[in-house]
């Protein structure tokens, strides 16, 4: 009868964790390309942003993508680096302007209470007036991560800036 | 009657010196008790002899005499190589990260393993002070028979594997058959190695050994604040500058740490480096400028900042702490200039018992001060609510920097033993997935250390500069008292 019942409890208490974690912590997912589409882009003029994170490869907790943005006709292609590690994932996003200066883009998202932050460094150039790098709550899954990331990017930065 | 005064006389103060007796060898009363006996008749002189014959044996018995732990029978300590040790710090280090250790307590980890590795290794070395009797309560510890063989890769193997246990067990509630694992791999070897009895007999030292320092180390105190009052964040009304915790999901961290046992210090308060930088949130006051220097750094921040933000983060749950972060590089160093088991033991003792206490004055100036955080300076007084620093603000007050204390106490004093612009490179988050970086010093590398903290906007650059001047009293304080070599130098690598 214990015995029972401490299999119960195990199968609700991984179904629980699995279901909050999967989407984002499932080792495949980070193995695949994402895809979405940014409607009302500032970068845009009110367009569509449509963005593709196309995986290369993944070392350990490492993995390398690119991330493709795409507005109307032109499409630019920047170096990403997601580590996910246990409690934390990072997210890297190169950025060049157009004197060959990087900078990158980070996203921090804390898997146990599922904020996300998002920072960047740019140059006063590339940057909008008022530009706020902000704080998410409750993410729940890796889409909604990636989706937070281009819509910073596209609120806070002037895409044309870089190459 | 004259003669018996004399005698009396003699006994009394041979027995104050025998009562001191640690850093003096016995064959020194022999010397002195025959050149006062040279005044006395023939008849008096066997019951001096008696005396000093009862003397000797009770100096030789004790068993915290410095100048009788050598065991020369034994093939010593310095003939082997490290690895032994460098297994268990790979094995901790992975539990330290993946239980979510704290750094403070985690400094107790790192700590008791370099005390219980050089102290079951110490009678094989040559030249060496135990710290009995030089760390705080470490009164006693049993020592092995002179007149036999023990192999000390034994020793160190189960003294570490039983005190491994006990920490885990006592600081994370929990033990792993890991621990059973590289235990069983380090004794099968060993016991292929030397005679039967020599194995046999080096385990049960060990054991002993670890029973002895295991009853030490659970009078720290550390339980007793497990059971003290719940933490009462001081109220911020009326109090803007006071510090309460930037998540809401998070416990102050530690608070009661001032009460754990230094090893060396007399108390946390001993380095305590008091606020100079009052308060204030008017635009042109001083503490402002320090707050503005802060979201300067972040909204000017380089790729090179970045990165050295990112890699001294250090994260409990990722990484094994600050303070493994500096375990992971002393073992870099130790490992390139090829030191033998014995120097390695006393770095890492040396060391470790450093970053501990480090911690602990960190800790006392921590909530004494009890100072705010810059995020919750900037969302509150500056009107940017919405405002976060590159690097997760941790769940303790701000002044001064912990990193900056405990990264300069390990950087001086893996100075005083690898030397002065001693390049590395430090390879400790490459499983995280960050670049290794270069070191060119160790101050350099504190230093970096340090100013990540600024970088990563969880700092102000007073409380780096108060943080240096701490790890820096602390790191002296150590050096003043400690006698770890016989020669009172710390000179390890023998350079």
């Amino acid at each position: 009868m214990m015995f029972n019942r401490f299999i119960y409890t195990f199968v609700i208490l991984f179904i629980a964790c699995y279901s909050s974690f999967s989407q984002v912590i499932n080792k495949g997912i980070l193995e695949e390309n994402h895809k979405g589409t940014l409607e009302n882009s500032i970068n845009n003029a009110g367009g569509e942003l449509s963005h593709e994170w196309i995986f290369q490869s993944i070392d350990g907790v490492k993995s390398r993508y690119k991330l493709k943005l795409t507005s109307g006709e032109s499409s630019k292609e920047y170096d990403v680096r997601i580590r996910n590690l246990i409690t934390t994932m990072y997210i890297a996003v190169r950025l060049t302007d157009g004197e060959g200066k990087v900078t990158t883009l980070t996203s921090v998202y804390d898997k146990g209470d599922k904020w996300q932050r998002v920072k960047m460094a740019a140059n006063k150039e590339c940057l909008r007036k008022e530009a706020k790098w902000a704080r998410y709550n409750q993410i729940m899954s890796l889409d909604e991560l990636l989706n937070n990331i281009i819509l910073q990017i596209d609120t806070n930065l002037m895409l044309g800036c870089y190459i | 009657m004259r003669l018996f005064k004399h005698s009396i006389k003699f006994v009394e103060s041979s027995s104050l010196l025998v009562s001191k007796i640690n850093r003096i060898n016995k064959y020194l009363y022999l010397l002195v008790g025959c050149c006062l006996l040279k005044k006395y008749e023939m008849g008096l002189k066997l019951i001096f002899c008696i005396i000093i014959g009862i003397l000797m044996l009770a100096s030789s018995c004790k068993k915290t005499d410095n100048s009788d732990i050598s065991n020369i029978k034994s093939v010593q300590t310095k003939s082997f190589k490290p690895d032994i040790m460098i297994d268990w710090w790979k094995v901790i280090y992975k539990h330290v990260a993946y239980q979510r250790v704290k750094p403070p307590v985690a400094s107790r980890i790192y700590s008791y393993i370099g005390v219980a590795a050089y102290e079951a290794a110490l009678p094989g070395m040559v030249g060496y002070n135990s710290f009995v009797g030089q760390l705080t309560d470490l009164d006693d510890l049993p020592r092995p028979d002179p007149a036999l063989v023990y192999d000390w890769p034994t020793v160190i193997t189960h003294t570490v594997y039983l005190s491994t246990d006990e920490l885990l067990k006592r600081f994370v509630h929990g033990s792993e058959s890991d621990f059973k694992d590289l235990k069983n791999k380090q004794l099968n070897a060993r016991r292929l190695a030397v005679a039967e009895d020599v194995f046999q007999r080096s385990e049960k030292y060990g054991e002993e050994l670890a029973t002895k320092l295991i009853e030490w180390i659970r009078k720290d105190n550390f339980d007793e604040t497990r059971y003290y009052s719940f933490y009462k964040i001081p109220s911020r009304n009326n109090n803007p500058e006071l510090w309460e915790p930037t998540e809401a999901t998070s416990d102050p961290c530690e608070p009661f740490w001032e009460s754990i046992r230094p090893f060396f210090l007399d108390s946390g308060a001993q380095c305590h480096i008091p606020l100079k930088v009052p308060f204030s949130i008017e635009p042109d006051s001083e503490f402002r400028g320090y707050m503005d220097e802060v979201l300067e750094y972040d909204k000017n921040m380089t790729e090179e900042q970045r990165e050295i933000a990112l890699f001294w983060a250090d994260d409990p749950g990722e990484t094994s702490t600050p303070p493994g972060h500096w375990t992971y590089i002393m073992n870099y160093a130790i490992q390139q200039e090829q030191f033998n088991l014995e120097q390695a033991v006393s770095t890492y003792a040396l060391v470790g018992v450093g970053i501990a206490d480090a911690f602990i004055a960190s800790w006392y100036t921590k909530y004494k001060v009890n100072l705010v955080r810059p995020k919750t300076y900037a969302q509150e007084f500056l009107n940017m609510p919405d405002w976060e620093p590159l690097i997760e603000t941790p769940p303790f007050p701000e002044y001064a920097s912990g990193h900056s204390v405990v990264s300069t106490v390990a950087a001086e004093l893996l100075t005083e033993i690898f030397g002065e612009n001693y390049s590395l490179i430090d390879s400790t988050h490459v499983s995280i997935g960050l670049e290794p970086r270069k070191i060119t010093s160790f101050r350099d590398a504190a230093l970096e250390a340090s100013m990540s903290r600024v970088y990563g906007g969880l700092h102000y650059m007073f409380s780096i500069d108060a943080g240096i001047a701490q790890g820096l009293c602390v790191k002296q304080t150590i050096v003043d008292k400690i006698k770890l070599r016989k020669d009172n130098t710390l000179n390890i690598s023998n350079k």
